[in-house]
């Protein structure tokens, strides 16, 4: 069959023009009416009075991915969630919890009222306030602090916010005064944010594998969960449908990798060794991407191979148990593949060494020179809001990054550590802990020590909470107050787009909030007001407004839209390899790493004083970075965030180095697994698609599908220890024991048991927790809810433990033992 | 959202040349050729363009009448595409779900897709929403919407068409129309349906390189 070209499409195009024009009436030979319309949004119709639904655009909060919702009312009720067909991300697509959301928002389990605490702290007896009292009382205890000259006292821990909700809170506490404010990452991926920092800059990583030829996964579980997890999702889907192979390194037979070309089962906290052995493969066979490690790593080959020889396939058999045939195999086909792309998360970061695994499989994606490029491994681009700023000095308590000498890089601090630095008082206690959409009760590892901390008046005289609904620390807290769920809030949203092009994005009200529920960040704004702190925005729509203005978006597009992304823009690839703005008159030039920095952005005083100390040994020189010379011209390179790396893409860590880190890619054992016993298990943990985040176990439509879990043991494993399926048994760590029931099962490798994240709740509601609220009635449907478990949560037996580098939470390395309960 | 592509220089003509083609395909497939149909067909601007392109219509074709034609190709249609044994499905679901039924989930999600972008199914529509022909048809529409924004200089709508085609043809044509150009072309006793599945299968294969 000869391949149709221009000339022949042009004759088979004026061929099918002539035709249709030769027939009277085409039109009605035709199936569909009407004209194309774009920008309509879904239509939808009520199957009962079948009245068109009124569809209004936004952004999901169910997970981190926030993707792009068309929602749907029927009168003053939501309805119906759907994808936004016009947004780059998602592409009209969402997941079951995104549709869920529905339930967060008519869950009676929900908070609707200020409540205040009339019983013993954890007695879980209140009364409901006004929310004038509520503040009243909270703007005296804030007054406080701040006469006393004590700000940093107010410690605002907050969990997934982001975007207009981030600054929003973020102004008001710089305006207060107070630094002392934590986060969630180290809980999830922080360990692969700093090792990206240490490597190759700016943290965000894009699969694009959408025009891929060869995707690598360890340890990602993305066709069920993950930071961009439609996105990811269906371009993959997509890309395996024209034949792109998937190799998914797990321990566990996730839905993943079962969906996955192959699943290469791998023993826990090993994947760093089979990166470092496909390297060693690679740069053997002189497959190496010879022009990108010459030109934009700080290493050279003969260094490179030098410090690979020593991984071989033979020795990452030994440590991973993948047979280094397999790893030869896959590693040649992967260079080979050019484009290949290298997923990676918890299952490889989540460990003890998961800042040396991220950085040698981003290693391992760079000899092959996947980074940047159409179908690689990318740095994610982002729209770039540009949102009303209060400055200001703070204060800050010295709680956040753990104990001294708990993670040498701790650029996503150490939120796991925090209440046992409040336990430890010996870097000062906060006055009022206020949490923010953030449950440590639960999300901590070692619960029990987490609510024996929180119920301790002692050391937390004045605890907070704020959230819309009564989760595990809602219940310990003084003052409770109801935020809006994401569906009836205004937010301005700054996710990553695997288009890579940026798509900014509006949350907006679909219905107005229930009951007294009201956005907290309205609520922040009027904290301010009754504190005197001048922000120079009465609410947060105005906010918003005033962000939409100073960044040149269009609010009422976005209102019309939700989402709004450049009509012109292209695909940015290779960001590194354009040239440098490197002028100005602070601008200086270190010889030693060949960046150029201004350095009035860092914190020297002077020139003199920031050049005698140089790029690397001065405080947050990195903020000042321009450029990176190469050669005899100036790059972006790969800009530095959070740490004084260099320009470069960095295989070599100068600064890992310095602390006393191996430099170089390596891998690490783990300290706990090198001495275990004989019938000690590791715990592993994991995710599924419909309870993928802790605050969704409430979302019926959810639980109905997913409400327990049965620990996961191999049958070879299960047999040693005598145990069945669907027999009780206990899991003990050092820290504490679960009791669960077993799955026996090939689906994971020997040695480990694996229990998934995120039920097991003991309050939030009904549906969550087997527990009726004490505040309010029940759903309708308890009367036909038919399951009653409620699953169990394994963070009670996994200790609060950073790794050495980021601080990352370690959930994957606990070693427990297994029995009959 | 993707720039407008570019098949050659002229964008607005390319757009042009490729709704005629999609919409030449949705009347080749959508239902049995009306006489009428036929004689369109047979005009000279159609056949000479088409020979042009290595079309080599028999001598019974362009000496049949078309009524008598028409008889001829819908008897081939029904053979190959209606009734049981061959009965080579015509819907994207059958083709592309796992469960291979009709009305799966490909259906709806076409069905979606089409719907979402305002247009309607005619009341007479008696296919499923998937049917090959109003992929092809849907497509048409597309191109054609992409063509007048071109002309009017309205890039931003044209990227945003050319994206809605990028998205439609990689998620619901590319995987599937080609094999079931190869089937028909296995299957058929006529010559016209053969040339037809053959420069399906020619166009579609340009149009995966192009988007590409
Ligand atoms: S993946 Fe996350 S953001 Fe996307 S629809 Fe599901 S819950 Fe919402």
């Amino acid at each position: 069959m000869a391949k149709l070209n221009r000339r022949s499409f042009v004759k088979l195009g004026a061929a099918g023009i002539a035709f249709l024009a030769g027939i009277g009436r085409a039109d009605k030979l035709f199936a569909l009416d009407d004209e194309v319309k774009l920008g309509l949004g879904g239509k939808d119709y009520s199957p009962i009075t079948q009245d068109k639904r009124k569809s209004i655009p936004s952004t999901c909060w169910q997970c981190p991915s926030r993707d792009a919702l068309t929602c749907y009312t029927e009168g003053e009720r939501l309805v119906k969630i759907e994808g936004n067909v016009e947004s780059n991300r998602n592409r009209g697509k969402i997941c079951s919890k995104g549709q869920s959301g529905v339930n967060q928002v008519y869950n009676p389990d929900r908070l609707l009222y200020p409540l205040k605490r009339i019983g013993k702290r954890g007695d879980g007896q209140y009364k409901r306030i006004t929310w004038d009292e509520a503040l009243n009382e909270l703007t005296a205890a804030l007054k406080k602090l701040k006469d006393a000259g004590t700000p940093e006292k107010f410690m605002l821990h907050h969990g997934r916010v982001d975007g207009s909700d981030e600054k929003i809170i973020n102004n008001f506490l710089t305006g207060y005064g107070t630094g002392t404010v934590g986060n969630n990452t180290s809980t999830g991926e922080s360990g692969k944010w700093t090792a990206q920092e240490l490597t190759w800059g700016k943290y965000y990583d894009v699969n694009d594998t959408e025009n891929t030829n060869m995707i690598l996964n360890f340890g990602s579980n993305f066709f069920e969960d993950h930071t961009s997890h439609i996105q990811l999702a269906q371009r993959t889907v997509e890309a395996m449908s024209r034949g792109v192979k998937l190799y998914t390194f797990d321990v566990r037979l996730s839905n993943t990798a079962a969906r996955s070309t192959e699943w290469i089962p791998v023993k826990p906290g090993t994947d760093g060794a089979i990166a470092l052995a496909m390297c060693n493969v690679i740069l053997d066979n002189n497959l190496q991407d010879d022009g990108f490690i010459k030109t934009w790593t700080n290493v050279t080959l003969e260094q490179l191979k030098k410090h690979m020889s020593q991984y071989t396939p033979k020795w990452a058999e030994q440590i991973s148990g993948v047979p280094a045939n397999k790893i030869k195999e896959l590693a040649i086909a992967f260079a080979k593949a050019k484009p290949g792309t290298i997923v990676s998360y918890r299952g490889a970061v989540a460990h003890y060494n998961g800042v040396q695994n991220e950085r040698a499989i981003k290693t391992l994606d760079a000899i092959c020179g996947n980074i940047d490029v159409k179908g690689g491994t990318n740095h994610a681009v982002m729209p770039e809001w540009k949102f009303p700023e209060i400055n200001g000095r703070v204060k800050q308590l010295d709680i956040l990054d753990g104990f001294k000498g708990t993670a040498a890089f701790p650029t996503h601090n150490v939120n796991n550590q925090v209440l046992k630095m409040i336990k430890s008082g010996k870097a000062g206690r906060p006055a009022i802990y206020m949490t923010y959409l953030y449950n440590p009760a639960y999300v901590n590892g070692e619960c029990a020590e987490n609510i024996e901390i929180l119920k301790d008046e002692k050391l937390i005289p004045y605890l907070v909470a704020v959230d819309f609904a009564m989760t595990e620390t809602a219940v310990l807290a003084d003052l409770i107050l109801p935020d809006v769920t994401y569906l009836e809030r205004w937010s301005l949203e700054d996710t990553m787009s695997y288009a890579m092009i940026p798509e900014f994005s509006l949350r907006q009200p679909i219905i107005k909030p229930l009951g007294e529920a009201r956005q907290f960040q309205d609520v922040t704004i009027e904290l301010s007001k009754r504190l005197g702190i001048n922000l120079g925005y009465d609410s947060t729509l105005d906010f918003i407004k005033q962000s939409c203005a100073m960044t040149k978006v269009s609010f009422e597009y976005l209102k019309e839209h939700g989402i709004y992304a450049d009509p012109s823009a292209k695909p940015l690839y290779k960001g590194y390899a354009k040239q440098a703005n490197y002028g100005g008159e602070t601008v200086i030039y270190d010889a030693g790493t060949g960046v150029y920095w201004d350095w009035k952005k860092s914190d020297a005083k002077t020139a003199e004083e920031a050049a005698a100390s140089g790029y690397t040994d001065t405080k947050n020189a990195y903020k000042g970075y321009k450029g990176q010379k190469i050669g005899g011209l100036v790059y972006r390179g790969f800009a530095p965030d959070r740490v004084n790396k260099s320009g470069k893409f960095e295989i070599y860590s100068g600064l890992l180095k310095a602390r006393n880190f191996e430099p170089m890619p390596s891998y690490m054992p783990i300290p706990e697994h090198k001495k275990m016993k004989d019938k000690e298990l590791v715990l592993t943990t994991y995710k599924v698609n419909v309870q993928a985040t802790p605050e969704i176990q409430n979302c019926k439509w959810l639980s109905e599908i997913y409400h327990d879990n049965p620990a996961w043991i191999n049958p070879v494993t299960a047999g040693d220890l005598g145990i069945k399926t669907g027999q009780k048994i206990k899991i003990k760590s050092g820290v504490d024991e679960i009791l669960t029931t077993a799955k026996v099962t090939n689906g994971v490798v020997p040695g480990i048991v694996a229990v998934s994240q995120y039920v097991g709740h003991w309050a939030y509601g009904e549906f969550a927790s087997g527990k009726k609220s004490t505040v309010f009635v029940a759903d309708v449907d308890s009367n036909t809810k038919w399951w009653k478990e409620t699953g169990v949560h394994p963070n009670w037996v996994v200790p609060n433990s950073p790794d050495p580098i980021a601080g990352q939470q370690r959930s994957m390395d606990t070693v427990v033992t297994v029995t009959k309960a | 959202m993707k720039k407008v592509k570019k098949y050659g220089n002229d964008a607005i003509k390319t757009a042009q040349l490729r709704s005629g083609i999609y919409g030449f395909l949705a009347i080749i497939y959508l239902k049995e050729l009306s006489a009428e149909s036929i004689k369109s067909f047979k005009k000279p601007e159609v056949l000479n363009n088409l020979k042009g392109m290595g079309f080599n219509p028999d001598k019974k074709f362009l000496n049949t009448g078309e009524n008598v034609l028409s008889g001829q190709l819908a008897a081939e249609y029904n053979r190959l595409f209606i009734i049981p044994p061959v009965h080579i499905s015509m819907y994207a679901s059958v083709w592309l779900d796992k469960d291979k039924i009709l009305w799966g989930e490909t259906t709806s999600g076409i069905k979606k897709i089409i719907e979402s972008v305002g247009l309607s199914y005619k009341d007479n529509w008696d296919g499923l929403p998937d049917h090959i022909g109003v992929l092809f048809e849907f497509m048409k529409k597309l191109v054609e919407k992409e063509t007048s924004a071109l002309a009017t200089g309205d890039n931003k709508t044209a990227s945003s068409c050319a994206e809605y085609e990028k998205r439609f043809l990689n998620e619901y044509m590319f995987n599937w129309v080609r094999k079931f150009c190869e089937t028909v072309k296995k299957e058929t006793k006529s010559p016209f349906y053969r040339e037809m599945a053959g420069l399906t299968e020619r166009f579609i294969e340009f149009e995966e390189k192009e988007v590409e």
